[in-house]
């Protein structure tokens, strides 16, 4: 076997410069780890339910108006999401493809049995019908609000 | 399957073919292939015997396809930087940094051989990402490929039996271009 030296001496001339950017790619996804896997769950859950429901790639573009380019883009598990196209999706599909921490865990506290009820029937604005026929509205402080818990 | 190029993905150290048809060198094209969730998804679900065999059972019990994706992204991201640290830290000399640690002899043609050397790792190595390079100088290689290998012997898939072929296909380019003995074929693997 040759040398390092021999070796590199016999490449010269055949190798080639890289211009893959490997490295630049490499350092650009450990620093976007996080989002990246959050994509990359979006992605496995749009082709698992793909799946199920035997559509397309292709199936799915036309449902939602986009290009089955665009839909393969997404399912490389690298796209910035916006919450308007995961909730076109998750309409389209018929799944969850985002639950909140929060969500999950309004979902545990529900299931505790842990009721509130909020006594304030009013939203942000209540209408009331003044003396002279006219209408008036009267903006409610949310602080007005009275809430009260039940365990049980 | 043509040879367009050799790359250096690791200067003085590593190399990688890229073939007639491929956008890019092996080793991006390979490392590419492990991150995209489309390709690893359809991957275990066509391979999804393989991956919920008893061979896998036994060592780590029922892998879903999900639990497969997502160790692939992961293992894959630590293999690429493992690779990138170790072929440079011996680029400057004939130190045997990526020998030592990651490339596995592979005896060309003997799936029996092979088969002993996976088992000799013991159960616990049981990375399933290969890369397949062929050594021409101490810490000198050049990459022809790479696969998931799910099964023992490389000729029990067609994937992975493509890659014997490609090893082949290398080979002998590097003998048109002055390496007689270009048939020192192995596999890198992650290292422990």
């Amino acid at each position: 076997m040759d040398t390092k030296k021999q070796a590199l001496e016999k490449l010269k001339g055949h190798i080639k410069p890289d211009t893959s950017k490997w490295k630049e790619d490499a350092r650009w996804r450990r620093a976007n780890k996080g989002w990246l896997r959050k994509s990359q769950k979006i992605a496995f859950d749009i082709l698992q339910a793909l799946r199920a429901q035997k559509k397309t790639q292709r199936d799915l573009a036309r449902e939602i108006n986009v290009s089955p380019q665009q839909v393969n883009k997404w399912v490389k598990g690298r796209e910035n999401f916006t919450l308007e196209t995961i909730d076109r999706l998750e309409k389209a599909l018929g799944i969850t493809l985002m639950a909140s921490s929060h969500h999950v865990h309004i979902q545990q506290l529900l299931s505790h049995s842990f009721k509130t009820n909020y006594k304030s029937v009013s939203p942000v604005k209540e209408k009331i019908q003044s003396a002279e026929g006219g209408t008036r509205v009267i903006r409610l402080n949310p602080q007005e609000f009275t809430t009260t818990q039940q365990t049980g | 399957m043509k040879i367009i190029g050799i790359f250096a993905v690791v200067e003085n150290a590593l190399l990688a073919v890229q073939y007639e048809g491929e956008p890019v060198h092996e080793f991006a094209r390979i490392f590419k292939q492990w991150r995209s969730v489309e390709y690893l998804e359809e991957f275990f679900e066509t391979h999804r015997g393989d991956l919920q065999s008893e061979h896998y059972r036994k060592k780590k019990g029922l892998i879903t396809i999900a639990e497969a994706v997502f160790s692939t992204i992961d293992e894959a991201e630590d293999f690429e930087y493992q690779i990138k640290e170790v072929a440079e830290t011996g680029k400057e000399n004939d130190e045997e940094t990526l020998h030592d640690l990651i490339f596995h002899p592979l005896h060309k043609n003997d799936s029996s051989k092979l088969h002993q050397q996976n088992k000799a790792y013991g159960p616990d190595r049981s990375s399933w990402l290969r890369l397949y390079a062929i050594r021409i100088a101490p810490n000198l290689y050049v990459i022809s490929g790479g696969a998931i290998k799910l099964t023992p012997k490389l000729q029990d898939r067609e994937h992975t039996n493509l890659e014997l072929k490609k090893l082949k296909i290398v080979a002998e380019h590097l003998k048109e271009i002055g390496f007689d003995q270009a048939d020192d074929y192995g596999f890198i693997e992650i290292g422990e």
